[in-house]
């Protein structure tokens, strides 16, 4: 029988609501996530990045004092490869058309609505963890002046 | 436009495994439809959950009333306190079966976004709707819907009534 892949990922949840920290954490669990890590805002959603290096993040956007978004740039933009490139899903009340432009901007890979349903988070969650992924030339070595073209499928 | 006539670019693809065939291997096949097992497990979960989470929405709507005046009378840490419980309503209620509570939330937040001032009648409004709302889980779409066009007049009205500068523009 095929292995499930949920059951190999560890998977970052960032909510200050605990109760939807909780929900989340029962929703994952229900996939068979192997190892969840939970974190109340972006600052310690940073430091528990760094401790377990997961395989994609979940967070929530309005957060204080570090919100979904700059915990977003923070991954984006650090020097970390594997943090330029992690899954980020957003989970959020905020579906005004502002809101999503900017999870665009600063590199959400989805958005989830809230409130949760099971079906769109699992469809996300399928989503993408089936997505071929896109790292940048520098970061596999590729000389951009050796190699002016590179496309990423 | 036509590329018939442009000299061939050189390029090179790279194709890289997803997180699942890095995890499962190159032959790791995805699923093309969603495990109905795996959902129905994930429903259980959120009803379970949301037999906890209802006593909880049902003390937070009444913490909400006695806090309207301090939230309304201008003293910034209690508006925002007012706020945090009402965002947490609006992502929450929804899920957990209270549909119609998360609307007047969600209606209520976008209120305290747009305005500066924040009027205490029309504040009280909706939280005693979203109390109504919890007391009778069967109430009505339609009826949830009316009061929330009935309250969307009231705030136009009342920012009308107002001096402009206190409305802020559109997000």
């Amino acid at each position: 029988m095929a292995r499930n892949v949920f059951e190999t990922l560890t998977v970052l949840v960032v909510d200050d609501s605990s109760h939807m920290r909780y929900l989340l954490l029962g929703l994952l669990r229900a996939l068979g996530v192997g190892q969840i890590v939970m974190a109340n805002d972006g600052d310690e959603a940073w430091s528990k990045y760094i401790k377990h290096k997961p395989d994609l993040v979940i967070t929530d956007a309005a957060m204080a004092p570090t919100d979904g978004f700059a915990l977003a740039k923070r991954l984006r933009d650090d020097d970390i490869v594997s943090s330029r490139h992690i899954p980020i899903i957003m989970v959020s009340a905020h579906t005004e058309i502002s809101a999503i432009e900017r999870a665009r901007d600063v590199g959400i890979t989805e958005f989830v609505r809230k409130p949760i349903v099971p079906r769109a988070l699992y469809e996300r969650l399928i989503a993408v963890v089936n997505r071929k992924h896109e790292i940048m030339p520098a970061a596999l070595g590729i000389s951009t002046d050796e190699q002016p073209q590179v496309a990423f499928l | 436009m036509s590329t018939a006539h442009q000299p061939p670019v050189a390029a090179r693809f790279v194709r890289l495994p997803s997180i699942a065939e890095r995890k499962l291997g190159p032959d790791y096949s995805a699923p093309i439809r969603l495990d109905p097992r795996v959902l129905n497990q994930m429903q259980a979960t959120i009803k379970t959950l949301g037999k906890q989470y209802v006593d909880t929405l049902g003390r937070q709507v009444h913490e909400l009333l006695p806090m309207i005046a301090d939230a309304c009378s201008g003293d910034l840490a209690m508006r925002s306190k007012f706020y945090e419980i009402i965002h947490d309503v609006r992502g929450l209620a929804g899920t957990f079966g209270h549909p119609i509570v998360g609307k007047f939330a969600k209606a209520l937040c976008n209120y305290m976004q747009d305005h500066m001032t924040i009027d205490a009648t029309i504040v009280r409004f909706h939280v005693e709707a979203m109390r109504d709302a919890l007391a009778d889980a069967a109430a009505d779409d339609r009826i949830a819907d009316d009061t929330l066009q009935s309250l969307e007049l009231l705030i136009r009205t009342t920012a009308d009534a107002r001096s402009p500068a206190l409305k802020r523009p559109a997000r």
